[in-house]
């Protein structure tokens, strides 16, 4: 069925790179998701022919940019709330949102001996600093805390440094400064193992889903090619992909 | 009274300095030459703001050889460069005792009150450097170098900045100074006036070399310079009367201030006859 | 205008961080202003080009090479662990040490420009007037180049005031610790909340153009 219609798109839209109706969208990407859009990317310009252009960043401040008129087409961000915000202020095409990856919170060490299944690192402080995304900005900062809160452990403040971005956070956690991290599992997870270091993954129970909700700006309502990626996002063969890095679907 | 020696064979960069010289432990030594002779080249390095290879000392106190340097700073001398190089943010009293707090066996006040009025500084001390004019600055640099109490004092061609206005306002007082320095004064100049009218010693350089060493008269007239000193006696718009070698001489159309000493220059010509300047 | 107590703090932090870089930085830029000013060794171009680096890079680049620096498994960690002070990143310290490192140039080049002003002759005329090149250097050299200190005074405590790349990469936003003025104001946008953002902005703007005005009203006018 996938390659039916992998042969209609190329069918209906020429070879790739030389078809005159190639065309192109502007992608705004959560910085967690950034590695797994460039390769997803890379395989629907391959199929397609249509370029992407990519920005990886904190979902927030794309928030900001796209209200203030950023030339963005689609959005891929780290929650499902701020879609949701962009089609009510109208700057997103209703019913064009859906969950394109559910994230999976990890805390991890690059240390590969520091975090066992139980997490015994955690519960008993035994860190300098655990690292955790700014939780007014990043989804995956609200379900550390969550987390945290469910495990019922708490953690002073002067231990608690905050990353601006998922990615600083991993940043903080991958230089060692902070002994622990609570990351994205798709940071450290590559063809279904971990890259280094040590993690527990945290069980959904102990916090809020992580939906992450691809959308529509409207400023690409007319852009055949942001359509065609959305569809793409919903291939089977792009759901593995997107698998593959840690995220359930 | 010790002498000043300087022994200084080095090359740099097209230009060399080869010399032996003994200076006079007394009076005005002049170091004169043509630009580019090595004349304040020289100086300097007896001040040590030059550093070069050289022998440099001071009767029995070495202030420079192959294995020491004495910094400038911690040699017995006073500086007077060619535009006074008086500290702009500092009044002339101000910088007189720059120096006069530094040195070990400074002017007393005593002294000093005689030296400012020597110089007929007085009026100006509570000045800064900008409403000073360039002869007034001179004078006070001349001063701040003198509170020191240098065993040897050193001048660029302090007149050579000045208008010819000035550089008259300027030379009776460093002939008044003359008479009264017990050490010796290095005075660099390309003026062969200044030369005949302060120096009891003349050295003359030449690319890096001494082509002279001796007495001013014989020096300048080596030169094929000859200078003979006169006095005017009378003076008015249509020229003045004067005195000279004995003799009085009226020179039309020349105007002179009568009292003043003037320096007459002779000057060779290969045919033998002799123009006069004044 | 009312501010959170937490903006005061981050209010504060951001003062006592820009006073005691500037002071650092005085100690510090001074003699490599007067080296870089002096010197005729070969080293002046490739040590000014370093020193000019921190303006060129952007602040993130240098906020992320000093985490890794001075984190666990790089030099400068490992030497501040050595020495027994621990780890800088995520300390009030640790931003010192950047803000010293990213306000470098702005203090050490209006200095070296002050004293390449000053030209040869007074710093020699005091030489001759018995003064050691230290007593010069009060002397003579600090009365003729004060606009000098003054300008990289300014500079240097305004750039650490609006540091923010390099103090978010190095400084974890510990409140209290590390969360300076600008990283408050940028969690305030963050969250959508502009009326906070707004009023901590305003106090910014307003302390830091009284302090440039302090110092700029009282410069001499070029004659």
């Amino acid at each position: 069925m996938h390659r039916l219609s992998a042969l209609m798109f190329a069918l209906g839209l020429g070879l790739p790179g030389t078809s005159a109706h190639a065309g192109e969208v502007a992608l705004a990407v959560a910085a967690n998701f950034l590695e797994p859009a460039r390769v997803i990317s890379a395989a629907f310009t391959r199929a397609t022919g249509h370029s992407v252009h990519i920005s990886g960043g904190a979902t927030g401040k794309f928030y900001a940019q796209i209200v203030n008129g950023a030339p963005f087409d689609v959005l891929l961000a780290a929650d499902d709330e701020t879609p949701a915000r962009l089609i009510a202020g109208k700057q997103a095409v209703p019913g064009s949102a859906f969950t394109y990856a559910v994230g999976r919170l990890a805390l991890w060490s690059a240390d590969d001996k520091k975090v066992d299944p139980a997490a015994t690192a955690l519960r008993n402080g035994q860190f300098r600093f655990l690292a955790v995304a700014n939780p007014k900005t990043a989804p995956y900062g609200r379900a550390a805390l969550e987390t945290l809160k469910s495990m019922q452990i708490d953690v002073p403040d002067n231990k608690r440094v905050v990353g601006e971005s998922i990615a600083q956070t991993w940043q903080f956690a991958a230089s060692g400064n902070a002994e622990l991290g609570f990351v994205a599992l798709s940071q450290i997870w590559k063809d279904g193992k971990l890259t280094r270091g040590s993690a527990w993954v945290v069980p959904d129970s102990l916090h809020t889903p992580i939906r992450q909700d691809a959308v529509l700006l409207t400023r690409g309502q007319n852009n055949a090619a942001a359509r065609a990626l959305l569809d793409w996002m919903k291939q089977p063969a792009t759901q593995r992909i997107i698998q593959s890095y840690g995220y359930g679907t | 009274m010790s002498a000043l020696q300087l022994s200084a064979h080095w090359a740099r960069g097209g230009f060399d300095l080869d010399l032996d010289l003994d200076l006079p432990a007394r009076g005005i030594t002049a170091l004169f030459g043509h630009s580019g002779s090595g004349k304040t080249t020289l100086l300097r390095l007896v001040a040590g703001l030059e550093r070069a290879p050289a022998r440099i000392a001071l009767g029995s106190e070495v202030w420079q050889d192959a294995q020491h340097f004495l910094p400038p700073h911690r040699r017995p001398i006073g500086f007077v460069f060619q535009d006074a190089a008086l500290f702009p943010h500092l009044t002339a009293r101000a910088n007189i005792e720059f120096g006069r707090r530094r040195a070990d066996a400074a002017m007393t006040d005593a002294e000093l009150a005689h030296l400012v009025e020597l110089l007929g500084i007085g009026p100006l001390l509570e000045r800064k450097p900008a409403r000073l004019s360039g002869g007034e600055a001179q004078r006070v640099a001349i001063a701040r170098a003198l509170a020191l109490k240098p065993r040897v004092l050193l001048m660029d061609e302090p007149l050579a900045a000045l208008d010819d206005r000035r550089r008259a306002e300027i030379l009776p007082y460093l002939e008044a100074l003359h008479g009264e320095l017990a050490i010796p004064l290095l005075y660099v100049t390309h003026s062969t006036e200044e030369v005949a009218r302060l120096a009891d010693h003349l050295v003359v350089l030449e690319s890096g070399r001494v082509i002279w060493n001796g007495t001013v008269a014989e020096g300048l007239a080596a030169q094929g310079i000859q200078h003979l000193s006169a006095r005017v006696l009378h003076a008015d718009d249509a020229g003045c009367c004067i005195e000279i070698a004995g003799q009085t001489l009226d020179l039309p159309g020349v105007r002179a201030t009568a009292g003043d000493t003037l320096a007459l220059k002779f000057a060779s010509r290969a045919d033998g006859t002799l123009p006069a300047e004044i | 205008m009312t501010l959170s107590a937490d903006d005061w703090t981050a209010l504060a932090l951001t003062a006592q961080l820009a006073a005691l870089v500037t002071l650092i930085l005085f100690v510090l830029g001074t003699p490599l202003a007067w080296w870089l000013a002096r010197t005729t060794s070969n080293w002046r171009g490739p040590v000014m080009a370093v020193v000019a680096l921190p303006i060129v890079l952007p602040p993130t680049v240098i906020g992320f090479y000093l985490l890794i620096a001075l984190g666990p498994n790089g030099p400068g960690g490992q030497f501040t662990q050595a020495i027994g002070i621990g780890l800088l990143p995520f300390t009030f310290w640790g931003l010192v040490v950047a803000s010293v490192i990213y306000s470098l140039p702005f203090m050490v080049q209006p200095l070296q420009a002050a004293f390449e002003a000053i030209g040869r002759r007074p710093l020699e005329s005091a030489a001759t007037l018995r003064a050691s090149p230290l007593d010069t250097f009060f002397s003579v050299v600090v009365p003729l180049s004060w606009p000098g200190f003054l300008t990289a005074g300014v500079l240097a405590f305004a750039h650490t005031v609006g540091e923010f790349g390099v103090v978010l990469m190095l400084g974890g936003n510990l409140a209290g610790e590390t969360r300076v003025a600008s990283v408050q104001l940028y969690d305030y946008v963050e969250a959508f909340d502009y009326a906070g953002a707004h009023r901590l902005a305003a106090v910014l703007m307003v302390f830091s153009f009284l302090v440039l005005l302090a110092v700029y009203a009282r410069r001499p006018r070029a004659a």
